[in-house]
């Protein structure tokens, strides 16, 4: 999962320099967030829809290993392979051998983050199999050689005249940056490719226990397309991604595309249970789910952060929240972004010093809180996150002494004081407007804050001084009461 | 990994050995409240036929409304007739007895992609599929609070038909439009052989895509325009 070594602090600073993309991130999100509204105010009591979808996920994963298998009993019956991978390396050594049993050139895919998690395209690649992403962003994402910056518009940070760039190159024509032709190019040119590829893979959103079904959701249908035109099917699953029955998809149908896209529902679902039957002309002759772990199962029993397995990966905490929308998705460095992948990436990474700052990436609002159709406390997980940063130690040596001082200077009354009075002087220092920012402020250890920020002149006499003074003199007259000399 | 090894894993990690009987649920499904007000508190009576057809309008695909299966026939022929297509994929003949359809196949001349046909034909089939302008189905179930057709796979029907070709037309019959996606999903488990099909596919609205700058384009994948003819009384 991990894609780069640079900060998050350098990464936020690029996100800061692309005008189009902060233009972009935040009218999607806005726009997302508005439908969203929309679409629940119509379904009646939203909060007990939250409610219902809480306590059905977070029942499956208080028995996961009961509901897991239960899947995977009734997935083999009816004649899906499945595998369990630990970790990236397992996942990808099993996938690889699949593909390769089936002597597989092309592997067309429908979105699937946890194929993003473990970087399957680029080990397929290595090993000369072409993996094609047929989501329409994911396809423009891929063809620039990015990765996705949300988790349900992937492409977001692009424009329609790079898009259009991109296209041109791919094909060699001449295409306008109208994005029906755009979208039109996509489709002849993907069209051709779905029968070509030996292999479709797709994530999985919703598994169902009591059939060993596998459901997808798409709005353009390539979900349908890859599992309807290559004879093998490949499933990458979360193992965290179950619901117990189809009456409980009734209930994830709802909450899913409403608080993605505000979409009473997705345009296809689709609920594939094992390869075509006898007598059936078409659908996969192979379906093989990969059951993956990679640090998941280090969250369950830890009563901080369980309830983060309850996500169902919608997006909708990332359209309300105050610093994605200012850095979009690249910023957060791993495959999930926003406050659910600040929570998730360093929970499932392992080095959590790098992965650990994330939990710094938010302002602790709570409004991904609110907008979560599984009511995960995403703001309390990443204060939890940040306690265990700094009891790891992971914080700079100047940040753990300045808290040490903080502590020693509200320990005693002496010391509070004189640290009352040196940080008088110390704001002098710091004074300024906004044309003329001190030198100083600039260079503090607290230069994060003061660079942008100069501080007021400090008053004449502080209060500590004046409250003396204040307790000396005759009562005032009380609130609301003019007093009498003043008006006759 | 073996899955032994997982399953022992989940159990350690959560503190319990593994459940052998099923866990006792508190919630299931959808609240009662929804179930029996699938339209809203103040919905009133609705017409399911009239509701479908307005939900799969606003999401611009083509709904039109008739009242008998001569009418239904009608209807679909005026369909081609504007829509105009050079290859028509379907299901069997027999599947449509009820709506008096010979015309479909002895003049316009659909193909029935179907498991009968010889092996031979089978590869052209699959490639009349891909290139078709119109598939023709009927539904196995609809639901009229999201506007959904809902099909699902069997030997006679195909799943191309509905997705290939660049438009969708549905023949719906008033019995099997439902409320809401539950009862929908009920008759799922409870076909016959108590086994669900290999696939099962909800369609609401037309194929869509908002992935270029927010801007909303139609037909990435599916089919680019979906028409569904609503038989009251069928």
């Amino acid at each position: 999962m991990a894609q780069t070594k640079s900060t998050l602090k350098q990464r936020a600073n690029v996100a800061f320099q692309d005008d189009f993309l902060r233009k972009a991130v935040r009218f999607t999100a806005d726009r997302l967030r508005g439908r969203k509204a929309d679409s629940t105010g119509a379904l009646g009591d939203w909060e007990e829809w939250r409610e219902r979808g809480r306590a059905i996920r977070s029942h499956v994963i208080e028995n996961l290993d009961y509901y897991l298998d239960q899947f995977i009993r009734n997935a083999e019956k009816r004649g899906i392979h499945v595998h369990f991978a630990k970790n990236t390396e397992e996942a990808i050594a099993i996938s690889l051998k699949i593909a390769k049993d089936k002597n597989t050139k092309l592997v067309a895919k429908s979105k699937s983050m946890v194929s993003e998690e473990i970087h399957l395209n680029h080990h397929f690649e290595e090993q000369g199999i072409e993996c094609l992403e047929t989501d329409l962003g994911e396809w423009i994402v891929q063809l620039a050689h990015e990765t996705p910056s949300h988790i349900i518009i992937p492409a977001i940070h692009k424009n329609r005249f790079q898009v259009q760039e991109l296209f041109e190159k791919e094909s060699g024509e001449k295409l306008s940056s109208d994005t029906k032709v755009l979208a039109g190019y996509a489709r002849r040119k993907l069209r051709q490719r779905f029968a070509e590829a030996e292999i479709g893979l797709t994530g999985c959103n919703f598994a169902l226990a009591e059939s060993g079904s596998v459901v997808l959701f798409s709005n353009e249908g390539n979900a349908r397309m890859v599992t309807t035109l290559p004879k093998t099917h490949i499933v990458m699953m979360g193992m965290e991604r179950i619901i117990p029955s189809w009456e409980d998809l009734e209930v994830m149908a709802n909450l899913l595309p409403r608080s993605a896209t505000g979409q009473k529902i997705t345009v296809y679902m689709t609920a594939l249970s094992g390869p075509r039957r006898a007598g059936e002309v078409d659908g996969p002759e192979d379906v093989h789910i990969i059951i993956l772990d990679n640090g998941r199962s280090a969250i369950l029993g830890d009563d901080e952060f369980q309830e983060v397995l309850n996500c169902i990966r919608c997006g909708a905490c990332l359209n309300v929240c105050p610093v994605y929308r200012q850095v979009g998705g690249h910023t957060y460095g791993g495959t999930y972004s926003g406050p659910i992948g600040a929570v998730i990436t360093p929970l499932l990474m392992e080095d959590k010093k790098q992965w650990g700052e994330l939990a710094y990436a938010s302002s602790l609002c709570g409004a991904c809180h609110e907008a979560c159709p599984v009511k995960i406390p995403l703001h309390d997980m990443l204060v939890h996150l940040r306690r265990r940063y700094v009891e790891a130690g992971f914080t700079p040596l100047t940040e753990r002494m300045a808290y040490k001082g903080f502590a020693a200077g509200f320990k005693s009354a002496g010391a509070y004081k004189l640290a009352g009075k040196s940080a008088r002087w110390v704001q002098l220092t710091m004074m300024g407007d906004e044309k003329e920012e001190s030198v100083l402020a600039k260079n503090t250890p607290m230069h994060g804050w003061t660079k942008y920020r100069t501080l007021p002149e400090p008053t004449k006499k502080a209060f500590r001084d004046r409250w003396a003074d204040l307790a000396a003199e005759p009562p005032q007259a009380p609130r609301g009461q003019k007093p009498k000399k003043e008006t006759e | 990994m073996e899955r032994d090894q997982l399953f022992q894993r989940i159990a350690d990690r959560l503190g319990r050995p593994m459940p052998a009987a099923p866990p006792v649920r508190e919630v299931r499904g959808v609240s009662e409240t929804y179930a029996n007000a699938p339209y809203g508190a103040d919905a009133g009576t609705v017409d399911r036929v009239t509701r479908f057809a307005s939900e799969l309008d606003a999401l611009g695909g083509h709904a039109t409304i008739v009242d008998t299966p001569a009418a239904a026939s009608q209807a679909l022929k005026n369909l081609l007739d504007e829509l105009t297509p050079d290859t028509i994929i379907t299901w069997e003949r027999q599947d449509f007895a009820d709506f008096d359809l010979e015309w479909l196949w002895d003049e316009r001349h659909a193909r029935s992609w179907v498991a009968e046909n010889p092996k031979t034909e089978e590869a052209s089939l699959a490639e009349a599929a891909e290139r078709a302008d119109i598939g023709v189905t009927l539904t196995d179930a609809a639901i009229a609070n999201t506007g959904t057709l809902v099909l699902w796979t069997t030997p006679k029907h195909a799943r191309s038909v509905s997705l290939l070709p660049t438009a969708h037309i549905a023949i719906v019959r008033e019995s099997q439009i439902v409320d809401r996606m539950g009862e929908a999903l009920a008759k799922v488990t409870a076909l016959a052989h108590g086994d669900v099909p290999s696939s099962v596919h909800f369609i609401t609205g037309p194929s869509r895509s908002s992935d270029i700058e927010n801007d909303l384009s139609i037909g990435v994948h599916g089919p680019a325009a979906l028409y569904a003819i609503l038989c009251r009384g069928c």
